[in-house]
């Protein structure tokens, strides 16, 4: 369908709820100000919408926003271009010129990226007073355009080098999430410690860990005061142990837990925990570098010794994790959510999939999400987020669209479902090629990235059949 | 111009372009998706890219800058 300018101002009359002619009359004026700005040569932008400029050859371009772009292209999120081929010359220069093969369509629409620059040396050039002239004085209530480069609106302007894609603020927040999934390995059970006591004898680097060693040897002079010199052996093994250990991110993790409880019980805790856990991992170093030559007594005092340390650890493991609280959240809603899937093939209703989201988009103004808002919202939740109850605030962001049905009782279904799952769920209809369909959504989030991430983290099959819309309540 | 009219006038755009109508803005030009297919790029060097299929937004405009000689 083609919006022509009698529809396209009908539609604007009913968003704005403004007198026809001043809507054209506004129209007229943002359209000359477009103009206007690239005429002065200089891209204007539209918050979210994207930039228009004249190009080098006099042609007016418009690049769309990031914001604008991965909603239009949300079949495809994710999808990045695979090399086939590595460039022949290493040393090669990284402007590599294109040769063949590409449709015409892709062509064009790289062009305007790399005309782009050729507009910012020209800016500078402008001064305050013709700024001005171009954003301001007419307004009463705030303009909503600007240069690129100058942030004047608060409402709703950009300046294009702010932006950041979405796409890199997930790669930031992807590094930090797999640190928390390496505390579990704690829990491990117990290995046989039997051969754990062969020894090395000399360890050059006993002296860096003296503090793990004074904790060890001040344990055990209470039990095994006689045993001087085999506590020695024994530190020895723990310490080549610790060193030998490549990746020691473990350890740390096991160290940090105790250390919030801020007890000299869990302190000891820490200490037994560090050295049981070195003590695992050194099993095949040690065994190649000597052979059994120590004194079988000391050997059953050293298993001893080892039993007790473990069983300390186990005691006060138990207590550590679960003050880490961390780590039952976020476990338990994949749990349950697996289960909800069961009913989301259920009878003639069609779920549309991501696979045929040419039918996507918040075409209708008539969305009554509102339905779905509690009246109370708790305080103490985040405001954005995939759990807990919806935020009305949070409405401006967007949300994980699980199910799109065609009988709104399914849908309301669906989102009970979810919901007693701990989501915060949404149910909104949709037309889409002339017919309503409900869609049931998950999470209120800020960013298009963030919605991507939790997206990825939902159980199967939601993961990876989803699409994120944006949130809306009229 | 009032913000709260560009405000519209983006979110306007926005959905109808989204629902892959084409909206022609009179004295501007014409917003449509258009999907781009899959494809290989080749580099002189050699290097050869599989780029993944998109849908695109194109603007075709008749607009032309009054400074151009």
């Amino acid at each position: 369908m083609k919006i022509n300018k009698k529809k396209l101002i009908e539609l604007l009359v009913d968003r704005t709820g403004m007198e026809r002619a001043e809507v054209e009359d506004q129209l007229e004026q943002l359209v000359n100000r477009i103009i206007d700005a690239a005429e002065r040569g200089k891209a204007l932008e539209i918050k979210e919408f994207g930039l228009f400029y004249f190009d080098e050859d006099g042609e007016l371009k418009f690049d769309p926003a990031k914001e604008l772009s991965t909603e239009i292209n949300f079949k495809y999120a994710g999808m990045e271009p695979v090399e086939l081929k590595p460039a022949r010359d290493e040393a090669g220069d990284p402007g590599q010129a294109e040769v063949s093969d590409e449709p015409p369509k892709t062509a064009e629409s790289q062009k305007p990226q790399e005309s782009e620059p050729e507009i910012e040396p020209e800016e500078p050039v402008e001064t305050e007073d013709e700024l001005a002239d171009i954003f301001g004085f007419d307004d009463e209530d705030g303009d909503a355009v600007s240069k690129q480069g100058e942030a004047v609106d608060p409402f709703d302007i950009e300046a294009e080098d702010q932006d950041k894609s979405p796409a890199d603020k997930k790669k930031l927040e992807e590094e930090a999430v797999p640190a928390e999934a390496e505390t579990k390995p704690i829990e491990e059970p117990e290995e046989p410690v039997e051969d754990d006591t062969i020894p090395r004898e000399d360890d050059p680097f006993a002296g860096l860990l003296s503090d793990a060693s004074s904790k060890l040897t001040a344990s055990d002079k209470r039990d095994f005061a006689e045993e001087d010199e085999e506590d020695d052996d024994l530190d020895d093994l723990l310490f080549t142990a610790l060193d030998s250990e490549e990746k020691p991110d473990l350890e740390p993790e096991s160290q940090k837990e105790p250390a919030k409880a801020g007890t000299a019980a869990a302190g000891k805790a820490d200490s037994a925990a560090s050295e049981k856990k070195p003590k695992k991992q050194s099993k095949p170093a040690a065994k190649g570098d000597s052979g059994p030559k120590r004194d079988p007594i000391m050997v059953v005092i050293s298993v001893v010794l080892v039993f007790v340390l473990v069983a300390a650890a186990f005691l006060l493991v138990p207590g550590m994790f679960q003050s880490d609280d961390p780590e039952t959240p976020t476990e338990q809603p994949p749990v349950t959510a697996e289960t909800a899937p069961a009913p989301h093939q259920e009878d003639a209703v069609n779920v549309l999939s991501p696979v045929e989201p040419e039918v996507e988009t918040e075409v209708t103004e008539d969305v009554a999400e509102e339905d779905e808002i509690p009246p109370e919202t708790t305080t103490e939740q985040p405001e954005y987020g995939l759990m807990g109850d919806l935020v009305e605030s949070a409405n401006d962001g967007f949300s994980i669209v699980l199910h799109s049905l065609a009988r709104e009782e399914n849908a309301r279904e669906q989102a009970a479902s979810l919901a007693s799952d701990g989501y915060r769920v949404l149910v909104s209809p949709r037309t889409v090629q002339e017919r309503t369909v409900w869609r049931v959504s998950v999470g209120q989030f800020q960013t298009i990235a963030d919605a991507q991430e939790h997206a990825s983290e939902l159980p199967s099959p939601y993961n990876t059949n989803n699409f994120i819309q944006r949130i809306q309540v009229n | 111009m009032k913000s709260t009219f560009v405000k519209a006038f983006k979110e306007v755009l926005r959905e109808q372009i989204l629902d892959k109508n084409k909206v022609d803005v009179d004295g501007l030009g014409l917003f449509e998706v258009v999907h781009r297919k899959q494809h290989q790029k080749k580099y002189e060097n050699g290097r050869v890219v599989m780029v993944p299929p998109a849908d695109v937004v194109e603007f075709k405009s008749k607009v032309r800058s009054s400074n151009e000689n």
